[in-house]
């Protein structure tokens, strides 16, 4: 009984992060909504007004920056520590 | 709803958390996060049905909330009758700790300052969860292998005695 049911957890953890894949990519893509206003109100005006800068295309706003933005909104202190772990991988050893 | 029935739903619900967890807990990075923000609110909706579940079914379903109580276990080590209590302890703990971990994680994607009371409730929640799983290993397996072992060393017994006599 136990084996049946650590298979059936495992098969659900593929399904669930299956779906979970398909849901980060939906993101990424930019297939998925915008993040909450308060992120997007973030983005200068520039992109809007026309002050002869080059304006990005909306897809790009939309897409990977806003990710980005989102990642350092949340939390520095987390970067910070991923940064750490990479240190130890670039240690020569 | 027959019993069967109740017993496979509920056996698939703890596969769906179960597997929710596993999923959650391996895409705790930055770069994962929206995998681990699904996989989290996958885990959140599973209490959720679990609470709602337990609250409407009859009392003699296993959908039934757990409810451990200290007079009842104290009373259970002293006759040594009818279910362990730990299964209903453990249950209880689970549910706890897991729906804290989850619900933290909720409210820590928008409050970045819970970032890191959701990361230690999780920790703990999977210290609980080793506790589960060698508690039931041990109550569905490992009384049988214990059994084995201990008879195949009392076998052994009387070959010494033979040979000490020589």
């Amino acid at each position: 009984m136990l084996g049946k049911m650590l298979i059936h957890g495992l098969v659900a953890a593929a399904l669930i992060g299956s779906a979970a894949a398909a849901y980060a990519q939906a993101k990424d893509n930019g297939y998925l909504p915008a993040p909450a206003p308060a992120v997007q109100s973030a983005k200068p005006d520039a992109a809007k007004a026309d002050n002869g800068y080059l304006r990005p295309a909306a897809a790009d706003l939309r897409g990977r920056h806003d990710d980005h933005h989102d990642r350092a909104v949340r939390s520095d202190r987390d970067r910070e520590r991923h940064d750490r772990k990479r240190d130890h991988d670039d240690d020569d050893d | 709803m027959s019993p069967k029935l109740q017993h496979h739903l509920l056996k698939l619900w703890h596969a769906w958390i179960a597997g929710g967890y596993l999923v959650a807990y391996v895409t705790a990075d930055e770069d994962t996060y929206d995998m681990h923000l699904f996989a989290g609110y996958a885990v959140l909706a599973a209490i959720a049905v679990r609470l709602l579940a337990g609250l409407i079914a009859p009392s003699t379903s296993p959908w039934r909330l757990p409810r451990p109580g200290f007079r009842s276990s104290l009373a259970w080590l002293a006759a040594r009758k009818g279910r362990n209590p730990l299964f209903a302890w453990f249950a209880a703990a689970l549910l706890a700790i897991i729906g804290l971990a989850a619900l933290s994680g909720a409210f820590a994607d928008g409050a970045a300052w819970l970032e890191d009371p959701h990361e230690a409730v999780s920790e703990a929640s999977l210290w609980v969860i080793f506790g589960h799983i060698a508690f039931v290993t041990f109550m569905y397996g490992g009384k049988r292998l214990l059994a084995r072992l201990t008879d195949r060393f009392s076998d052994f017994r009387p070959l010494r005695a033979k040979e000490q006599s020589r």
